[in-house]
């Protein structure tokens, strides 16, 4: 008799665990993508899959939701359910608005043929199964979960916005209380509809934003470069990726939206046609805002892209470099400001206080920072990763590099970044490598692989790049 | 020339098809690697071989015997493990005060102010003279306010 209700109450206990678990999940992603919802219609991006679409839609919805969620804080208001819903409500409406205006558009571009898609889809479901089992099984949490990132959401979510007196604590500064804001707020909403955070099922969402980012590189490239490229490259990228997030523990932690959001635009970027009008940079300005909420190097890769974005135009000679430029940094800039302006209204400090004071920089383990990122950077996957677009590129694409610029300059300019970063360690700057390094290059490794996956298949100065030679590489 | 750039592109093409089947056997094979798995889902680290999935049991079992707004320090065997349990002590205990033994190594003193007193590791030589203690998984929580009977 015991025993039986040992049973039920067990039983009781998994489905409980299994409602709390659906319910964070659909808060997560479910109104993230209701709200973004007008991304996934817009004319555009008619041409992309659904599944591209939807991810899309997911991460200007979460752009979208922390936004409104952290207005509300910086105001004093508590985190309303109906406030959300109503913007629900709104953007379900603007949805329907842009389907009856746009209904007689043009559709894009034919999708994949049927070898593309099957074989991509194979190598896609093994990544994906491979990489979920890791993250389901707890195999690739980052400690920084349970530190600070999801630390940040369970009181966020008891005090029904941004705690601001908690990150003001003298013994809190490990929080990072300078950090932006989207992943914890983004958890913190998922948790005050699941009651209380499940903290297990957060590190698939790590799993959820590298197979968006996949979805959308593949969707994008297919319709430039022909699905086998696009299949060959989308899938270089996501095994790659995937093993690299699983390998340096970041499950659950923001270096998922992070590469998810430098991705997308450096793929919008890449393929821009250097005879037509830039009419996706929208897309890229605003997963850049995206990168910049999400973490501080988010804002130095951004930089770097808008850089290498500009260079490249320059070389290019195309109109209105300044303008362009202007337009695809502004609304990542108008979030920086934004959450500069939150940090200086509720007595943020706007640096990390637990890191090194800036531009005090030590020489002495200039040798040993080399090594350690040398060895890093030419072991296993991450080897593969470097490797396989500089191979092809050399064999296929060596005079199309002015295409590469965005994607090589922010490569090389991360990596610069990380070095000059290790130079301000006090002491023996090991661990701090050890710690950080594999997390930094993840945005590096993303953008050496779109820019110069990009680069070798396609043809300089054509619309609708490479599309010729994505096909014939491969007869 | 048409030939050459055809068996460029498909070498480029082929290349990175071995990248992709590098990088998936290695992604598929780490559980295969890593050994035993433990398959219990009993916290977010089960299988990392950090340590966290100790300290993570250990903490969510006290968080049972700590009330809603009283007070509680950590105390493990160095002061690494002591800092990674009380930050992960101020997440799994949120309606409770950390008041911190040691933070980034250094002692603090304000744990000495703390009602309840988590030890990892069974570390019996910091038991408070007749204070009431129960013994957890990987540890013990005992309440200063408490006297033993």
């Amino acid at each position: 008799m015991r025993h039986h209700d040992h049973r039920r109450s067990r039983h009781g206990q998994v489905g409980v665990r299994a409602v709390t678990i659906v319910s964070f999940l659909a808060a997560v992603l479910g109104v993230s993508v209701v709200l973004g919802l007008p991304v996934a219609v817009h004319p555009t991006l008619r041409h992309l899959s659904l599944l591209a679409r939807l991810s899309l839609a997911w991460a200007a919805g979460s752009l979208i939701l922390t936004t409104i969620l952290t207005a509300l804080s910086a105001i004093g208001l508590e985190w309303a359910l109906w406030f959300v819903l109503l913007a629900c409500v709104g953007a379900i409406a603007i949805t329907s608005w842009m389907i009856r205006e746009t209904r007689s558009a043009k559709s894009g571009p034919p999708h994949a043929t049927r070898f593309g898609l099957s074989l991509w889809t194979l190598c896609f479901t093994l990544i994906a199964g491979g990489g979920l089992y890791a993250y389901v099984i707890g195999m690739a949490t980052s400690a920084d979960l349970s530190y600070f990132w999801g630390v940040k959401a369970v009181h966020f979510a008891l005090e029904r916005g941004i705690d601001f007196e908690l990150l003001q604590q003298p013994y809190m500064i490990h929080l990072h209380p300078n950090y932006p804001p989207l992943w914890p707020v983004l958890l913190a909403w998922g948790a005050i509809v699941a009651q209380p955070m499940p903290w297990i099922a957060i590190p698939s969402l790590t799993w959820v934003c590298l197979t968006a980012a996949a979805a959308v590189i593949f969707s994008v490239l297919e319709t430039r470069l022909g699905p086998h490229v696009a299949a060959a490259v989308s899938c270089l990228w996501y095994a790659v990726l995937s093993t690299t997030m699983v390998s340096s523990f970041s499950g659950g932690n923001a270096d998922g939206p992070l590469v998810f959001f430098l991705s997308v635009a450096l793929v919008v970027i890449l393929t821009e046609a250097e005879d037509e009008s830039r009419h996706l940079r929208w897309l890229a300005a605003v997963a850049l805002a995206g990168a910049v909420f999400t973490k501080s190097e988010g804002a130095v890769a951004a930089a770097l892209i808008v850089a290498g974005t500009a260079a490249r135009d320059l070389v290019w000679r195309r109109p209105g470099v300044l303008r362009q430029t202007v337009s695809l940094i502004a609304p990542a800039a108008a979030t920086a400001v934004f959450w500069f302006v939150v940090r200086i209204a509720h007595g943020l400090p706007l640096t990390d206080p637990i890191r090194e004071t800036v531009f005090h920089f030590s020489f002495d383990h200039v040798g040993l920072i080399m090594r350690v990122c040398i060895r890093f950077l030419t072991t296993g996957v991450v080897a593969v990763g470097w490797l396989a677009p500089l191979i092809s590129v050399v064999v296929a694409g060596r005079n199309r590099m002015t295409r590469a610029l965005p994607g090589v300059v922010t490569a090389l300019g991360i990596l610069v970044f990380a070095f000059v970063y290790y130079l301000h360690a006090v002491g023996d700057p090991l661990e701090l490598v050890v710690w950080t390094f594999p997390r930094l290059i993840q945005p590096a490794l993303s953008a050496w692989i779109l820019s110069l996956g990009v680069a070798s298949f396609s043809v300089a100065g054509r619309r609708n790049p490479g599309t010729v030679l994505g096909r014939d590489a491969i007869q | 020339m048409v030939v050459g750039k055809i068996s460029r592109g498909r070498i480029a093409i082929t290349v990175w098809w071995v990248g992709v089947v590098i990088s998936t056997v290695t992604l598929l094979s780490r559980p295969h690697r890593h050994g035993e798995i433990d398959l219990s889902l009993r916290s977010p680290f089960d299988n990392t071989g950090s340590g966290h999935a100790e300290q993570w049991l250990f903490l969510t079992e006290a968080a049972r015997h700590v009330p809603r707004g009283a007070s509680f320090t950590v105390l493990a065997p160095d002061r690494d493990t002591e800092m990674s349990l009380y930050m992960m002590a101020v997440g799994l205990l949120p309606e409770a005060l950390p008041l911190p033994s040691s933070y980034f190594g250094q002692p603090t003193g304000a744990g000495d102010n703390a009602r309840f007193v988590l030890e990892f590791d069974d570390r019996r030589d910091m038991q408070p003279q007749k204070t009431c203690a129960t013994t957890i998984t990987g540890g013990r929580v005992t309440d200063r306010w408490v006297s033993e009977p």
